[in-house]
């Protein structure tokens, strides 16, 4: 179902003014509590991220993160405890060895790398939340959007 | 046994921070009712006001809060914040203790944190306690609010009620365990060190504060006198204590937390120059060691034995003058530092604060007199130790209350 | 069965909070439209105390098995609410909450239209969740109310004595054949100054006498199975295996005096002894010296071994004071890089043997002091830091301070209990507010086992302990859902489809709790999860090639159906 998409002067396709569309996969300790702060504060922000809350960051397999990328999601962030605060023993350094593997492999599938991010840090530097989504916005932007060119796979599967 | 042990009547414990919390814990897992009274408007303590702790370079909120939740949660836990112990009678035998509540005009219970009633406020009296006090309420500060009431209409859940005021209440309680810990100091007096006399010349506690991530500058590392960054910071330790004049102990944690503070800094900004001038680097806890190794060797921050005599604000430049005797080349130096962070002095609550009305008998040291066995005391308040250690010293203090006392001559 | 679900949601106004930036009658229109969802009601609140009360009594009366509720951050007022619904019997489990609030509207104030958007995603997401959301199962045991103590040193024997006046059996294990652990080594503790025997007097005869304590000598541990609440343990008494079931295992093991081998001349010089021997020349007499020379940090505090032995400072203090007690004239001199005197006591110990005029010189870790002697010790060569000048002490005694190292038996006795040990061979446990407990729940460390310490401090950790075993034991009942690590309840945990595991054993390997294992069946291996000691991390999910080990409550069905309704 495609929907009726304008392009913006950026060059990247939204929705009736939807920035691009992102998903956050955040633990439920320093990644919750960073993107609460932001709201605590009225911090505003783009309006295209949704965030699905895990108990710990070392739940998420790559396959959801690519899983995301092919139905159409533009970016997808995962936050997890800075490495040595992980309260699941440390759970959090085998997600890190994991998933910072996908940095390179989602290259070698047409998806640009500055797409995803994968960020460690305490509660109060996730305060620097709002940053890091206004600073990924501005790196989303900067990329075309996914499927810019016929000789994507997305435009034909309908995904999008 | 065990239901013997739940009909004992409640525990009293003074002070809900990290040492306090645990113990409150232990007791209620038991089936043990308890009152945790806090003289603060939170739950947390001084731990919870720090920006990051060592070993683990974490911030203070998450390992606190999940303790302090199932504190607010437990059914058998009565906490009472805005308290303080007005008197104490009985003995071993069961307390008869009367705790004064400063009002919470803010029902903590039904504020939504909708923040409609600051801007309402003419003194500045309300605001939220840290960017992530727990419970989540506002917060209207005693001190400043002038009772004009302006707030109270604004509240949509009616949370508001200026009209409340001091009250007491009895409490019959078969022990009381001290747990109130530290409190930062004025130094002033050591006139060596210059405190007060230069804006960049701070505590460690002060210069947690001002370099706090979820702090007033948001990690950055500025001088507060005008906004710049530093090129240098010198942490003078042992300032205060080890000294006759103020605290002759030694307050046990300062040397680890310099290290912890210059390694965050130089993580921050890897360009600011820091050295550590000190007399015995204390690192002799679970892993300490290995944290400093790591931090020397990794970071560059620069380590001198020696206390510095004299510090004192340069009279016609801009930085603090710090002179001390540089061992390896064996002269005097004097050297510009652009800020000077004291660490060292840390005073019992107990001692420190001239308003409480109560205090259980403190030793010459202000520490809860030891001599007297049947006094229960965890933390600081007992003697100058790290977090682990109160901790495990609170659970410790927990078991004597379910036991009636040690009987092993301790 | 996901087709039979009924879900009421309730949205909360926040008293106009959410409501002046998100329609919420619009959303409450196209909500009630789903056929799974039962009702859609819109409250001023939902957090309140008078609020509570009407939520539950609407939710028991509806038969809904499932809620969802779009207010607030769980930060905020959100985790009052789901505890409260927890007190009146509603499982946190079945109740989804979704931040419209801190997650929405409060960061897209200026945006009405977006943040209308993402409400209804995110409200969507959380509907679709909650269709696909399992249960976990649960297990429920009574705990045993023993425990078993490894070893019987001064923290063994606290924590014995400690949970014996409780009223707990407590099965003691000791390699040796009498109690005391390392003071049975000494004649005097440190900084207390007083007779080892006549210190812990009272201890041994509280756990000699007390007959709740079953005291076994020359024991040696051969298994155990289980997790918190049921332990199976076997150990041997000479050619005796026995069996005892408890419901927590304290690790008192204690360390060993580290031999300071190939270290300034030790062996062979004959003045040159180490702080173990010389404590025992206390003990068989008394030991005259006029000229001794302490030398610290021997063996530690170096690349090899890079650690503080904690205790090594205080017990140097004891011996110089011990030698100037029985010889006042002796010159004594502590060669140090740093004294580990913290806090009150330790420091006045310190500041007071100084005034007894035992002298120390700092040396550095590139320079350490060097023996001078040929056949006889003559004396102790030192670079001192402070003034920058060599100079040789006479002595005619030099003491190397003996640090404390972990025991040969600590690797197996980790592996028998599934337990870690650090980099350098004491147990692993959790830091800060959990100090004594391991990653192992109902499995607990003290004393030396865990760090070096000084005797009162292990009595104190054995006291602590025994608190911790308390408070766990004292529960009618244990259930795999409390056993969460850190919070009174755990939101899952995982579970295995056993058609489908191919036993490649990445769950085993990732388990940060051990708490996935394989079995055999049928000729093929399948991973079962020992859900008392799991705490619903996800880690065994997130490796796991085909999916067959899930958390119910958010399964693969669960992540797939928010990021399908993430975007409408």
């Amino acid at each position: 179902m495609m929907k009726d998409l304008k392009q913006d002067s950026n060059g990247v396709k939204s929705e009736a003014g939807n920035t691009p569309r992102v998903i956050v996969f955040a633990c439920k300790w320093c990644g919750l509590i960073g993107a609460d702060a932001a709201g605590r504060k009225h911090a505003q922000l783009p309006a295209g991220f949704r965030v699905i809350p895990v108990e710990c960051a070392s739940r998420i397999e790559a396959d959801a993160v690519i899983r995301a990328f092919s139905s159409g999601i533009d970016g997808v962030i995962v936050l997890g405890c800075h490495l040595g605060g992980c309260r699941f023993n440390a759970a959090n350094h085998r997600t890190a060895k994991k998933l910072k593997l996908l940095y390179p492999l989602l290259e070698t599938v047409g998806i640009d790398s500055k797409r995803f991010l994968l960020s460690f840090g305490t509660a109060h530097e996730h305060h620097q939340f709002e940053d890091l989504i206004n600073r990924f916005y501005q790196g989303l932007q900067r990329l075309a959007p996914m499927d810019a060119w016929s000789g994507s796979y997305l435009s034909e599967m309908g995904q999008r | 046994m065990l239901k013997k042990h739940a009909d004992k009547k409640p525990v009293l414990i003074v002070g809900a921070g990290v040492a306090g919390i645990t113990a409150a814990l232990d007791l209620a897992r038991t089936g043990r009712k308890v009152h945790l009274v806090e003289r603060g408007p939170v739950p947390g303590g001084q731990v919870s006001n720090l920006d990051k702790l060592y070993p683990t370079d974490h911030c203070a909120f998450c390992p606190l809060w999940t303790e302090i939740q199932a504190c607010i949660f437990h059914p058998l836990i009565n906490i009472h914040t805005l308290s303080y112990i007005v008197t104490v009678s009985g003995d071993d035998a069961g307390y008869q203790v009367i705790i004064g509540e400063n009002p919470h005009l803010i029902n903590e219970s039904r504020c939504i944190l909708c923040g409609r009633c600051v801007p309402k406020c003419g003194v500045d009296a309300i605001r939220l306690m840290g960017e992530h006090c727990y419970p989540a309420s506002y917060y209207i500060d005693l001190d400043r609010c002038t009772r004009c009431g302006d707030c109270v209409d604004i509240c949509p859940t009616r949370a508001i009620d200026i009209t409340r005021t001091n009250s007491t209440k009895v409490l019959s309680v078969s022990d009381i365990i001290w747990a109130t810990g530290f409190q930062d100091v004025d130094i002033s007096a050591l006139e060596e060190y210059g405190y007060k006399t230069h804006p960049d010349i701070m505590t460690s506690l002060e210069f947690e504060d001002w370099t706090a991530e979820a702090g007033v500058n948001q990690g950055r590392i500025m001088k507060k006198h005008d906004k710049l960054p530093p090129q240098n910071i010198a942490f003078i330790q042992c300032a205060g204590a080890r000294d006759r004049r103020l605290f002759p102990y030694c307050s046990a944690v300062c040397c680890m937390h310099a290290l912890k503070q210059a390694q965050w800094v130089k993580r921050r900004s890897p360009d600011i120059e820091c050295v550590i001038f000190y007399t015995d680097m204390r690192t002799e806890g679970r892993h300490y060691y290995e944290y400093y190794q790591r931090e020397i060797e990794g970071s560059a921050i620069r380590l001198i034995r020696g206390r510095p005599g004299l510090i004192f604000p340069l009279p016609h430049a801009d930085g603090i003058a710090v002179k001390y005797e540089d061992t390896i080349i064996q002269r005097q130096e004097i050297r510009k530092f652009d800020m000077v962070v004291l660490n060292g002095a840390l005073r019992p609550s107990l001692a420190g604060d001239d308003t409480l009305v109560y205090k259980p008998p403190l030793d010459e040291e202000g520490l809860v007199d030891l001599r007297l066995g049947a006094t229960k005391s965890c933390g600081f308040c007992r003697e100058p130790v790290d977090v682990e250690t109160s901790v495990i010293q609170a659970s410790s203090a927990a078991l004597l209350t379910c036991m009636g006392g040690p009987d092993d001559g301790r | 069965m996901a087709a039979d679900i009924k879900i009421g949601c309730f949205l909360c106004r926040c008293y106009g909070e959410v409501s002046r930036v998100i329609d919420l009658d619009e959303l409450q229109q196209e909500i009630i439209r789903f056929p799974w969802v039962a009702f859609c009601e819109i409250w001023d609140s939902l957090c309140l105390l008078e609020n509570i009360d009407e939520l539950t009594q609407k939710i028991s009366e509806s038969g809904t098995d499932r809620i969802l509720l779009a207010a607030c951050s769980p930060l905020a007022r959100g985790d009052v609410i789901l505890h409260a619904l927890e007190r009146h019997g509603i499982n946190q489990a079945s109740v989804e909450l979704v931040d419209i609030r801190e997650g929405c509207a409060w960061i897209h104030d200026n945006q009405p239209k977006e943040a209308m958007c993402k409400a209804r995603d995110l409200i969507n997401m959380g509907l679709s969740a909650l269709k696909q959301r399992e249960v976990s199962e649960n297990q429920i045991i009574v705990p045993k109310r023993e425990v078993l103590i490894i070893g019987a040193g001064p923290a063994g024997m606290s924590a014995a004595v400690s949970l014996a006046r409780l009223g707990f059996a407590v099965h003691v294990l000791d390699r040796a054949r009498n109690p005391g652990g390392l003071l049975n080594l000494l004649k005097r503790i440190a900084p207390e100054d007083i007779g080892a025997e006549e210190d812990l007097h009272g201890l041994h005869k509280a756990f000699t006498n007390n007959a709740l304590v079953y005291y076994h000598p020359g024991a040696r541990l051969i298994s155990s199975n289980g997790s918190v609440g049921d332990f199976a343990v076997e150990f041997k008494t000479g050619d005796n295996l026995h069996s005892v079931r408890v419901g927590a295992v304290i690790i008192a093991s204690g360390a060993r005096v580290m031999f300071a081998k190939g270290l300034y001349r030790y062996t062979e010089l004959d003045g040159v002894v180490s702080g173990i021997e010389l404590e025992r020349r206390f003990l068989s007499g008394d030991v005259r010296a006029d000229n001794v020379v302490f030398i610290q940090c021997v063996g530690v505090r170096d690349v090899n071994s890079p650690y503080c032995s904690t205790i090594c400072c205080p017990v140097s203090l004891k011996h110089a004071r011990q030698l100037k007690d029985l010889n006042p004239q002796a010159e004594i001199t502590i060669l140090h890089r740093d004294i580990m005197c913290p806090g009150n006591i330790l420091e006045a110990y310190y500041r007071d043997t100084m005034q007894d005029g035992v002298k120390f010189v700092r040396f550095d870790l590139n320079n350490p002091p060097s023996i001078v002697g040929d056949e006889r010790l003559e004396g102790v060569n030192v670079f001192e830091s402070v003034t920058g000048i060599s100079r040789t002490i006479r002595a005619d005694l030099v003491v190397l301070s003996s640090a404390l190292v972990p025991h040969d038996d600590a690797a197996r006795i980790a592996e028998i209990f599934d337990l870690a040990l650090d980099p350098l061979g004491f147990y692993q446990v959790r830091t800060l507010m959990h100090p004594l407990e391991t990653t192992r729940n109902g499995i607990f460390v003290c004393g030396s086992a865990r760090w070096p310490v000084l005797a009162r401090t292990a009595i104190v950790q054995g006291e602590a302990v025994a608190m911790k075993a308390f408070a766990l034991l004292s529960q009618d009942s244990l259930a795999a859902s409390g056993m969460s690590q850190f919070r009174d309840r755990k939101i899952a945990h995982a579970i295995v489809d056993r058609d489908a595991c191919t036993g490649c054993g990445n769950c085993v390997a990732i388990c940060p709790y051990v708490a996935c294992a394989l079995e055999p069946e049928n000729g093929a291996f399948k991973s079962r999860v020992n859900i008392m000691r799991c705490t619903g991390c996800g880690s065994c999910v997130a490796v796991c090639p085909n999916g067959s080990i899930q958390l119910p409550e958010q399964n693969a069905r669960v992540i797939g159906a928010m990021l399908k309704n993430a975007f409408s």
